[in-house]
């Protein structure tokens, strides 16, 4: 519900008041990542992780991080070397561990303030159904960042992807089983980096050969060993 | 875990208020009583595995070649157990795991350098993190904080005093040798 009292808009949900401010669009944005939040929170069918969502070659990856860490602008780096939009907020996590859409438009902070960027804009498609997880991708933005990725052991990805996991304490045991499908269907990776732009194509290039390498590996029946050596390195 | 009717004479695991879940070669464990999520490596699960009550530190050093290509040394079995009991998976008590004269986790490293880095990749180590409230995950904060995996959390660089944060317990935080 909005009020409006002089210039002054206020948002509602039931009695509680979630904003006042004199900008109508500050009011509609608060009030919208409310209800996003909200639903995160309660949800019952899903369990909602914060990370940055792609769809590639068919798998869904994931890169967990908090606000502000640079999510949308890696999205969006990504989107531009061909890779299909899904979120830039969360991953939403069904009991099967499939990643689901929750495609949004991309929220960009600027110097100037906040802009959304619908995905159409820069030709990148946005994704219509779940994709199994493929990759989780464990990176932070430094100033002098070199791209090093290392593979991170199924244990570690699974308490990087809890640590942002969105119900966690009010429902461990689905979160727990989610975020357990996820880290046993893909590799999990974890590097510093630079530029969201320079970086990108580095990524996924990442994430084609970790996974072709996985693929082999299993074939090969010596997934564990090769895995765990390459984790501890 | 077999039950026995010998006495008490080995570490007893806490088994009330955990969900424990295998993935690959690690485990983790959630503290429903105290919002807490541990990694454990295969070496402290395996020990942490054997702790019924009645196994002694003697006997699970004993096994610890044949599970896990390790020495039967009882100090490694000790070192799991002060990290399993500092964040409270064991029950009961069990005297002299905080005694300074155990080994650290580094000065075994250095013991079993001899046998190679694969040998010294198992030797014990626990990973732990405070489960999120909803706010904690969006904002994400506190984490990487190496420690000592006492649980005492204390927010270090975020300022809330939260215990969000993750406390390796090799004293050096994120990354476990």
């Amino acid at each position: 519900m909005l009020g409006d009292r002089g210039q002054l808009s206020k948002a509602y949900l039931g009695p509680q008041e979630v904003i006042r401010a004199r900008s109508m669009d500050r009011v509609l944005s608060v009030t919208a990542s409310h209800i996003e939040h909200t639903i995160a929170e309660h949800s019952r069918e899903s369990t909602f992780i914060h990370a940055g969502v792609i769809g590639w070659r068919g798998r869904a990856v994931l890169f967990p991080g908090r606000s502000w860490a640079g999510k949308s602008t890696l999205v969006r780096a990504l989107l531009r070397q061909g890779a299909v939009y899904f979120s830039d907020e969360f991953a939403v996590i069904d009991s099967r561990g499939l990643v689901h859409p929750f495609a949004r438009p991309l929220s960009l902070r600027l110097a100037s303030g906040r802009a959304a960027l619908y995905p159409e804009q820069i030709g990148a498609k946005v994704g219509t159904r779940p994709l199994p997880a493929g990759a989780v991708i464990v990176t932070r933005y430094a100033p002098n960042g070199v791209w090093r990725p290392v593979l991170l052991s199924r244990g570690r990805a699974f308490l990087e992807l809890l640590r942002h996991t969105v119900a966690v304490r009010s429902n461990p045991v689905r979160s727990i089983e989610c975020v357990k499908h996820l880290v046993c269907s893909g590799i999990a990776i974890q590097s510093t980096r630079s530029e969201a732009e320079a970086t990108a194509t580095l990524i996924l290039r990442t994430v084609d050969e970790f996974t072709k390498r996985k693929k082999k590996e299993i074939s090969n029946g010596k997934i564990h060993a090769t895995f765990y050596r390459a984790a501890r390195s | 875990m077999v039950k026995s009717t010998r006495p008490f004479t080995g570490p007893l695991a806490r088994d009330t208020k955990l969900t424990v879940e295998q993935l690959s070669s690690e485990t983790v464990i959630y503290d429903h009583r105290r919002h807490r999520v541990h990694c454990l490596n295969h070496t402290v699960a395996f020990i942490f595995e054997q702790c019924d009550g009645h196994t002694t530190i003697q006997e699970i050093a004993d096994r610890l070649p044949g599970a896990l290509n390790l020495p039967s040394d009882p100090d490694i079995v000790l070192v799991a157990l002060r990290k399993l009991n500092r964040i409270h998976l064991l029950g009961g008590e069990l005297s002299g795991l905080d005694s300074t004269e155990l080994p650290s986790r580094r000065e075994l490293v250095q013991r079993f350098a001899a046998l190679g880095a694969t040998a010294t990749a198992l030797l014990p180590v626990v990973t732990s993190i405070v489960a999120p409230t909803p706010a904690m995950a969006a904002s994400g904060d506190g984490h990487t904080q190496p420690g000592n995996g006492n649980g005492n959390g204390n927010g270090q660089g975020n300022g809330n005093g939260n215990g969000q944060g993750e406390q390796g317990d090799n004293g050096h935080g994120h990354q476990n040798s």
